[in-house]
């Protein structure tokens, strides 16, 4: 009886041990899961890290080319247009020898000159522009340019204006600012397209030029005319921007932004 | 054995007092008081029998309850995600009902937490899995040197798994008249966890790093 009892106790015992050593087992088999699983959302999560830094480092030099841009525009502005005009007005002025006639031409072209730098200032200072709409300040500065002669602009309009964020029309008319800029400046183009298509949630601007075109691949090498730039800026909004453009065949901007329902 | 386990849970203590400045700023610093009671409770319960009481449950049962009740809490305070959070809040409350269901049917001063000693580890495995989902899901950087909750709770969870099958015959809820030979055994192999389990703690207290 009592070696009955001794057995079924050791036979417990063993089932007790086995039950112990099973659980233990479990504990380490989940400890070497949790380290493989902790191990790979580490490399994930210092991954996400890495691009996050990268990025916040790409918006810190967009910003600065922004900035650097901008002063590069109203030096050529100012250098260009309106030092153009005050001269004209100057030696207007120097020719007049009391002559109404000229005197009046000298005030007409300081006019000129003064209303391009109130249209200037608007279209440079953030804070005016939060109050235009993107089709009121696109139109503004195409005036300026049909004004100035630099060339023959035209502006289409498709479907209905939706609301988007006002940073990120900001952000858009800059993008289209330094693409005109980069016409004026360097395509030699007389002409100037701009077609805006609001359509469902998504806004499509084609801008073309008849000037005389780039390589798109060597320019791009040469990270030149603010090609990166642009392209950058769309990135940080969510939005593309697409060029297609051959030596003598002119250039097209093409720009999408799909809006995020709020 | 029992002298060696004693003399292990106050020097991990001791370790957590003295390195106690390190992880300060973390809920894991509720973690010394748990290693003192411990100690308070097992001093305690040893003075009481040697001046001559039989029954020490009591000890036990007020040391379990404590224990118990600041460990929940201490793995709540660590948990992040709000939805984990509230159901290691539930399942300790429900834990809680039940021992102050069973205060109702069993005298506190003898059986009152030997059954539901079992249980109470049960849900405490079970908040430390939560702890673990919860540290797989979380976005931040995880580094041991700088975790000393992976020692503390890892230690605890060792203690757990192995208590879950043990008690029942340690408590003398499954046969009571094991004999007296294979009682020792399995309180040794219960004793020999309980050792390495301090001594993860102690290792844990020296090796980490101070964490903010």
């Amino acid at each position: 009886m009592d070696q009955g009892a001794t057995l079924n106790e050791g036979a417990t015992l063993i089932i007790v041990l086995v039950a112990v050593a099973i659980l233990l087992l479990l504990l380490i088999v989940v400890a070497i899961l949790f380290s493989v699983f902790m191990r790979r959302k580490n490399s994930l999560v210092q991954e996400q890290q890495k691009i996050k830094k990268h990025y916040e480092q790409e918006i810190s030099e967009t910003q600065i080319e922004i900035r650097e841009e901008t002063l590069r525009n109203i030096s050529w502005e100012l250098h260009d247009n309106i030092g153009q005009l005050l001269t004209l007005a100057k030696i207007q002025t120097q020719n007049a020898a009391g002559s109404q006639k000229d005197l009046d031409e000298a005030a007409a072209t300081i006019g000129k000159g003064l209303s391009e730098i109130r249209t200037l200032s608007k279209l440079i200072n953030p804070e005016a522009l939060k109050n235009m709409t993107l089709v009121e300040a696109l139109s503004l500065e195409l005036e300026r340019f049909n004004r100035m002669a630099y060339l023959k602009p035209t502006m289409h309009l498709k479907g209905t204006p939706f609301i988007i964020d006002k940073k990120i029309e900001t952000v858009i008319f800059r993008m289209l600012q330094e693409f005109f800029t980069n016409t004026i400046r360097h395509s030699k183009a007389t002409k100037l397209d701009v077609t805006l298509s609001y359509l469902d949630n998504q806004l499509t601007i084609i801008v073309i030029d008849n000037g005389i075109g780039f390589d798109y691949a060597f320019a791009k090498a040469k990270n030149g005319i603010g090609l990166s730039n642009i392209e950058t800026r769309a990135q940080l909004i969510g939005a593309t921007a697409t060029y297609h453009s051959a030596p003598g065949k002119g250039t097209q901007l093409k720009l999408t932004y799909t809006s995020q329902p709020s | 054995m029992n002298w060696i386990i004693l003399i292990l849970q106050c020097l991990a203590a001791i370790t957590a007092l003295m390195c106690y400045s390190k992880f300060k700023a973390k809920p894991i610093r509720m973690v010394v008081l748990l290693l003192w009671i411990t100690v308070v409770a097992e001093i305690a319960a040893r003075v009481y029998t040697a001046v001559g009481y039989d029954n020490n449950h009591w000890i036990y049962n007020v040391y379990a309850i404590l224990f118990y009740s600041l460990f929940y809490k201490m793995v709540y305070d660590h948990i992040q995600h709000p939805t984990r959070k509230k159901i290691v809040a539930i399942s300790a409350i429900v834990m809680f009902l039940a021992i102050g269901f069973r205060a109702l049917t069993t005298p506190f001063f003898s059986l009152y937490m030997v059954h539901v000693f079992n249980l109470a580890t049960f849900v405490m495995v079970f908040h430390l899995m939560y702890y673990a989902i919860d540290l797989l899901k979380s976005d931040t950087n995880f580094r041991l040197k700088n975790n000393l909750e992976i020692f503390i709770f890892g230690g605890y969870l060792l203690f757990a798994v192995s208590f879950i099958p043990l008690a029942p015959f340690i408590f003398g809820i499954w046969m009571p008249d094991l004999s007296r030979h294979y009682y020792d055994l399995l309180g040794d192999i219960q004793g020999g966890i309980v050792i390495v389990m301090n001594l993860t703690f102690i290792y844990g207290f020296v090796w980490t790093r101070e964490q903010h």
